[in-house]
């Protein structure tokens, strides 16, 4: 029997099937693993496990680097499928949809407490936030008469920001920095209203996401002085900011800025 | 209900919003396609409508127009841990009983989860709104295929993933939604108003639509292809 490599289209819609797990190449057995924009399937008619295109997009194989072991019986490649550059819209599709691990993001305190600080994710490190991302913030938003998805959960007593429907975080005292990390004040290191740039630690429970600051580079990167009532301030150090106009010294854990 | 809204900045009781003299509907850049379904049924499909949502599409045939529009994935204020997105479907149209619209708006979720990839967005929302534009009333039945023909281009507008394309027919009052090339039947739709169908009638329609699925199928794809 000959080469039996898979052919992949170079574009591909959802729906469209893409190739079997695993491909009957010469010398080696070749299986797919389905990466971003790609799903596999249970195919029932055939009864074979398939992987099919999820997304609108150009089709990207890629070798799959097994770290420590060398699998000698088969070649792993990864298939998935990226989506197009939308340039005739402000919707660039290559936005994120939802934040998930290790995402930096940006994200505005809206209230502290001994243990942790509560935060609303207001938009994602270099990455444009889809179009209606923190709708709430913007004012304009479409809400089911039932509430939308959230509705039937939804209750307005754990509203406790009025801004709108953005995901909330929380960053717990142990993880606002990396050294000493027992002894965190909140109030030395955020004031609500500040805005902060963390990492998420994990998707958390229904309601918040876990975030992290115990980074040089992260932390506060705005922040007003006297509570938001005077100006913004400047990081003189990891752990001070100073009001230039009233020369006012504030605590603040502090993102590196370069 | 006496509880205050906080979640929106609310303006003042009986404000008006603020007309300009030369205001002009600007226009979206859409992508406008015309295609021939049969020789007496043209549709037009647009998708990139609404500025202001994810995603939307306008699915119009002679005398009905469906505007969808994808809203999320967005958060949702569930206590406990969802490892999968909800989703939900919201039809709007003064011209039905609300108790319909909710149920089909019920198999119409059903249908779309078959397809939606939902484990891909934990804990978030993913909101569906359907607003009806027709000029003669119809069954709410045979609105079906059209309605899932706007979501699917609604859902691939906002790049929310979708892993088949899926399609309905209606035929005598019953709705067939199918999957996969039209192998998997993922929704059947009876109309309490048509008439008892023994097995062997469903059969054959059900058989009817999977003829009809594929050139539906085809010129949904032959759309979301070109642009």
């Amino acid at each position: 029997m000959s080469d039996t490599k898979v052919k992949f289209p170079s574009r591909s819609i959802p729906g469209q099937l893409l190739c079997p797990v695993y491909a009957p190449t010469e010398p080696k057995v070749t299986k797919y693993t389905a990466g971003p924009g790609t799903k596999l399937i249970h195919y029932d008619a055939n009864n074979l496990d398939v992987i099919t295109s999820t997304r609108i997009g150009h089709v990207t194989v890629s070798p799959v680097d097994v770290e420590g072991k060398d699998d000698n019986d088969m070649i792993l490649m990864q298939v998935s499928v990226t989506s197009d550059e939308k340039n005739d819209k402000t919707n660039s599709h290559s936005s994120k949809l939802l934040p998930k691990e290790g995402d930096v993001v940006l994200c505005r305190v809206i209230r502290i407490s001994l243990q942790r600080a509560n935060v609303e994710i207001i938009g994602f490190q270099n990455e444009p936030m889809p179009i209606d991302g923190g709708v709430g913030t913007n004012g304009h938003s479409v809400v089911g008469v039932n509430g939308g998805s959230g509705g039937s959960t939804f209750s307005m007593s754990q509203s406790s920001s009025d801004l709108g429907e953005t995901f909330r975080g929380i960053i717990r005292s142990q993880d606002v920095r990396a050294t000493d990390r027992d002894r965190v004040k909140m109030v030395d290191a955020f004031k609500p209203g500040d805005i902060v740039k963390a990492q998420i630690l994990s998707l958390g429970d229904g309601v918040n996401y876990y975030l992290t600051t115990a980074r040089n580079d992260l932390g506060v990167v705005f922040a007003k002085s006297d509570n938001g009532a005077g100006s913004l301030m400047y990081a003189m150090d990891w752990q001070t900011m100073t009001a230039p106009v009233t020369g006012a010294v504030e605590k603040r854990k502090c993102a590196k800025p370069f | 209900m006496n509880v205050q809204d906080r979640r929106r900045i609310l303006g003042p009781a009986g404000a008006k919003p603020l007309v300009f003299a030369n205001a002009e509907a600007k226009e979206d850049k859409t992508v406008k396609e015309e295609t021939q379904l049969n020789k007496n049924l043209s549709i037009s499909l647009q998708r990139g409508i609404i500025s202001n949502a994810n995603g939307s599409s306008i699915v119009e045939t002679s005398g009905i127009s469906l505007l969808t529009s994808v809203y999320g994935p967005r958060s949702t204020r569930s206590m406990s841990f969802e490892p999968r997105a909800t989703l939900n479907i919201i039809l709007q149209s003064n011209k039905f009983d609300t108790s319909n619209l909710k149920e089909i708006s019920n198999f119409l979720i059903s249908v779309l989860q078959c397809c939606v990839c939902l484990e891909k967005y934990p804990k978030s929302g993913i909101d569906l709104f359907i607003n009806f534009n027709i000029e003669d009333e119809d069954e709410l039945v045979q609105y079906i295929p059209i309605m899932i023909m706007s979501c699917m281009i609604a859902l691939m507008d906002a790049d929310i993933e979708v892993s088949d394309i899926i399609g309905g027919l209606t035929i005598d009052h019953t709705a067939v939604c199918l999957g996969q090339n039209g192998d998997q039947l993922l929704g059947l739709w009876k109309d309490p108003s048509s008439d008892e169908q023994d097995a062997l009638v469903l059969n054959e329609t059900i058989a009817k639509c999977q003829e009809q699925y594929s050139s539906s199928r085809q010129q949904l794809i032959e759309f979301i292809s070109n642009c």
